[in-house]
């Protein structure tokens, strides 16, 4: 049996950088930054940080039922939008394809609660201590929630909004495996299509912390820039000299994967195919590299260009670059590296997705986006970051990484698509 | 090429009925039940007092083997413990297996959420006393009185985080979250990585608790809970007409899956070949299964055909069986589209009857149950079933366990969403 072929064709985003895909690479090509100052509250009670929002974000535009919008996380909202998005670059929102061979795998976790939400609840829960009493609890904080309550925040709700909204009956899945979720949503995406358990399948992720309670949980994990000069634009420094944490973003980016012989039957528009995946964990980033080469059948002098993690803290953007250097072993002194963090900041669960739909615009675009905020790289490393301007480069084979903390760690080779 | 066969070669168990499989299944086959008063936190003014908790659990050895011990949730002490029985059972520790060909995919929830502490934080963030919250006074107050280890432990992934350490895992590592079909999904997930080459052996399986304030008000909001609360024991009584809700509990069930020449080349005991695996979506409501049982259905069907059998070759259905009014009835017309008039001559039962509903760790433990039911020819009952409903007419093996030579079990989990997952496994045939 001739093995299935599975190809990109559609792309959604919502990030700091605007509504679609085709914003997001224009203003990266552009080397436009989406981080700006973000505030909280009002007045004496606010709480001033810098994060890459999605600004202007209307809900309403692509959620037309108000009951499902009360029921949704803001985390979820935006992965209905870029679902919407990628599905209507697709051309499938209408289409006459098998619902149940078209799935849905979201890169996802424990949403945060909103503070307003559970603070009257909690308000009417005390003792006169100011402790919670359990038993105030259960007799008035409890039924002063909505009925629905648990549902906005569950870590499988994204997927279950967008198969409902969207009619998506096939394989349904979460992960959670943290910034490595939203290329790891992708990679099941590509075994199920592989093993012909479905012809159509959206994966991705979606990731909103820029609240008080994400943005406070950041900050107790120490791993945010404290250093931003007053530029906001200008804080996030992956691979930098001097960058020492990272600024959070939020969104939400999804991709379409289609079997090929279904693509070319409805005369689907190819951004590229999908060759291999790798994934593996503690420290894993060399194994999850060779994996995905080994899977791809290609030897590592083939890949023009990493999209790389570039996470922005000291210990992970060197043990990224180590294991480029290692596997790459300085075949390639020309091999381009990029990385999108500075403009569209920390996106955890949907980190993966979106430099998985980056690198996919440089496939069909041929061309790779700058790293903002590089002046000095921390080591000499035998691969060139690019910075400044876009390269204009003929790519045939690229590597997406998405590795997090922990060194959980996904890669993928993707490859210009040829018939 | 010959399409790789997966085989299970190892099972471990953190239940409500004990700490291991055999007292687990000692329990499932004496019809006993798990379900007591809540003793985790002050229940007596939630609507629901009642739940399966863990009990007896040792928790000394990890405490001595884990840095950061304190702050580790019962998902992560749960999988680590069912994991170990898990993979001694299997014996490939006494074997030299290659790390890069190990693999782990879990369907493991989130490690709970101190409200106290979180209560205390939001009340000490409100001036006077009034919402809206002080949000620049809430971030300082967090910030000082949380711990960065606390919010790590909380996120599902910590789980295969602590097993991938502990087991030195270099292959796959994954942890998937749909609610109650998580952990059924997980071992399917598992098995395709197996089939498809990417590893030789998968540890998989899920590890939850959701007993707490929380959750328990989450799912009381809901109204899906059991409020039977004198009768704790009798509360989960999945299709009996007087069922009123599920009851919630907490554990882990781990699986050992294994290519089988491998396993067969280090001379490992085989307890079962894992032959189908089926996922699906309702694509219809958040909270309500679709009324044609759609999803359900069509996930039978996929995992029936992946195994190669037919209908007619499945000897004992393991049921999802929550004890909600709508799931019971339209999994029972779901499998009555599935299998026709035959539906009614395969017994169907659900241990949810005795051991509550371990949420995103019930499909491992239901599987690790069907496995034992091959295995040893028993099948386990469904308890508390007294007055028959007419919309669930099928043979649930009530109350009494039941011998029978079983050779294939579909197993089933549907999660809260729309997910539906349907397992197949068979007698291994050497």
């Amino acid at each position: 049996m001739l093995k299935r072929r599975v190809v990109i064709t559609g792309l959604g985003a919502m990030t700091a950088l605007g509504e679609g895909a085709a914003a997001l690479w224009d203003a990266l090509l552009q080397g436009r930054s989406g981080v700006d100052f973000v505030s909280f509250g009002e007045n004496g009670a606010r709480l001033d940080e810098i994060g890459a929002a999605v600004r202007g974000f209307t809900p309403e535009k692509f959620i037309t039922q108000r009951k499902a919008l009360k029921v949704m996380a803001r985390d979820i909202q935006l992965a209905v939008a870029a679902a919407s998005l990628a599905l209507d670059d697709a051309g499938l929102k209408s289409a006459a394809v098998d619902r149940e061979r078209f799935g849905v795998i979201v890169g996802s976790g424990v949403l945060n609660y909103e503070i307003d939400e559970l603070a009257y609840s909690v308000k009417s829960s005390l003792d006169a201590k100011g402790n919670l009493d359990l038993k105030k609890f259960g007799e008035e904080g409890m039924p002063a929630l909505f009925p629905l309550w648990l549902l906005k925040y569950l870590p499988n709700m994204p997927a279950c909004h967008v198969s409902i909204l969207f009619d998506l009956q096939g394989p349904n899945n979460t992960i959670t495996t943290g910034a490595s979720a939203g290329l790891q949503a992708l990679e099941e995406a590509y075994r199920i299509l592989e093993r012909g358990s479905a012809d159509l399948m959206l994966a991705g992720g979606a990731e909103s912390k820029l609240n008080p309670v994400g943005v406070s949980q950041y900050k107790i994990l120490g791993v945010l820039e404290e250093n931003t000069n007053g530029s906001p634009n200008k804080t996030y420094k992956p691979f930098d000299q001097k960058g020492r944490g990272f600024v959070i973003g939020e969104g939400a980016g999804f991709v379409v994967l289609e079997e090929l012989e279904h693509a070319k039957k409805r005369n689907a528009k190819i951004y590229a195919e999908v060759v291999g995946f790798g994934c593996s964990s503690q420290e894993g980033r060399v194994i999850a590299l060779k994996g995905a080469l080994e899977e791809a059948k290609i030897s590592p002098k083939e890949i023009d260009y990493v999209q790389a993690s570039g996470l922005g803290l000291e210990k992970d953007d060197i043990l990224e670059a180590e294991a480029i250097e290692e596997v790459f072993n300085g075949s390639k002194l020309n091999l381009a590296v990029s990385a999108s963090k500075p403009a569209i900041g920390f996106t955890g669960f949907a980190a993966g997705a979106f430099d998985f739909i980056i690198s996919t615009l440089a496939l069909s675009r041929g061309a790779i986006a700058p790293t903002l905020n590089l002046e000095i790289p921390r080591r000499d490393w035998k691969f060139q970051i690019v910075k400044d301007k876009p390269l204009m480069s003929d790519i045939r084979y690229a590597v997406t990484n998405a590795f997090g903390f922990n060194g959980q760690s996904v890669s993928a080779v993707s490859k210009r698509f040829l018939e | 090429m010959s399409e790789r066969k997966i085989v299970i070669t190892g099972l471990g168990a953190v239940t409500p009925l004990g700490s291991n499989v055999r007292d687990t299944w000692d329990g499932l086959c004496e019809g006993r039940s798990g379900v007591r008063r809540i003793t985790l936190f002050d229940a007596e003014k939630f609507p629901t007092k009642i739940a399966g908790e863990v009990k007896k659990f040792d928790i000394s050895k990890w405490q001595k083997l884990i840095s950061d011990f304190s702050f580790l949730g019962r998902n992560s002490l749960f999988a680590l413990q069912a994991s170990e029985e898990a993979v001694k059972d299997s014996g490939v520790e006494q074997n030299k297996i290659d790390h890069s060909r190990l693999g782990i995919y879990f369907g493991a929830g989130d490690g709970g959420f101190n409200f106290s502490d979180y209560a205390s934080i939001l009340s000490g963030s409100m001036n006077g006393g009034d919402e809206p919250v002080d949000v620049n006074l809430y971030f300082k107050n967090s910030v000082n009185r949380i711990r960065p280890q606390s919010l790590v432990e909380q996120e599902p992934s910590q789980v295969v985080n602590h097993l991938a350490a502990y087991f030195k895992v270099k292959g796959i590592v994954s942890n998937c979250l749909t609610a109650c079909a998580a952990s059924s999904q997980a071992i399917g997930e598992a098995a395709e990585i197996i089939r498809k080459g990417k590893a030789d052996i998968m540890i998989t399986g899920g590890s939850h608790s959701m007993i707490h304030p929380l959750g328990v008000a989450g799912f009381n909001l809901l109204t899906a809970l059991s409020t039977q609360n004198d009768a704790p024991e009798r509360a989960s009584r999945p299709f009996d007409k007087t069922r009123d809700g599920f009851v919630l509990s907490e554990g882990a069930g781990v699986l050992i899956l294994e290519e089988l020449e491998h396993a067969k080349k280090r001379g490992a005991r085989i307890y079962a070949e894992f032959a189908g695996y089926g996922g699906t979506a309702d694509a219809f409501r958040l909270t309500d299964p679709h009324p044609t049982g759609r999803g359900a259905i069509q996930a039978m069907k996929l995992s029936l055909q992946n195994a190669k059998i037919d209908p007619s070759d499945v000897d004992y259905i393991n049921a999802h069986g929550t004890s909600t009014q709508l799931n019971d009835q339209i999994e029972t017309h779901s499998v009555k589209e599935v299998f026709g008039g035959s539906a009614y001559k395969i017994p169907i039962s659900s241990i949810k009857s005795m051991l509550g509903h371990m949420i995103a760790a019930a499909g491992a433990v239901e599987l690790i149950a069907s496995v034992l039911t091959i295995r040893n020819g028993i099948i386990p009952p469904t308890i508390n079933y007294e007055i028959k409903d007419e919309g669930c007419d099928l043979d649930y093996v009530p109350n009494k366990a039941r011998e029978a030579k079983v050779n294939s079990v579909l197993s089933n989990s549907f999660g809260f969403g729309g997910q539906n997952i349907a397992l197949v496994i068979k007698k291994f045939d050497g």
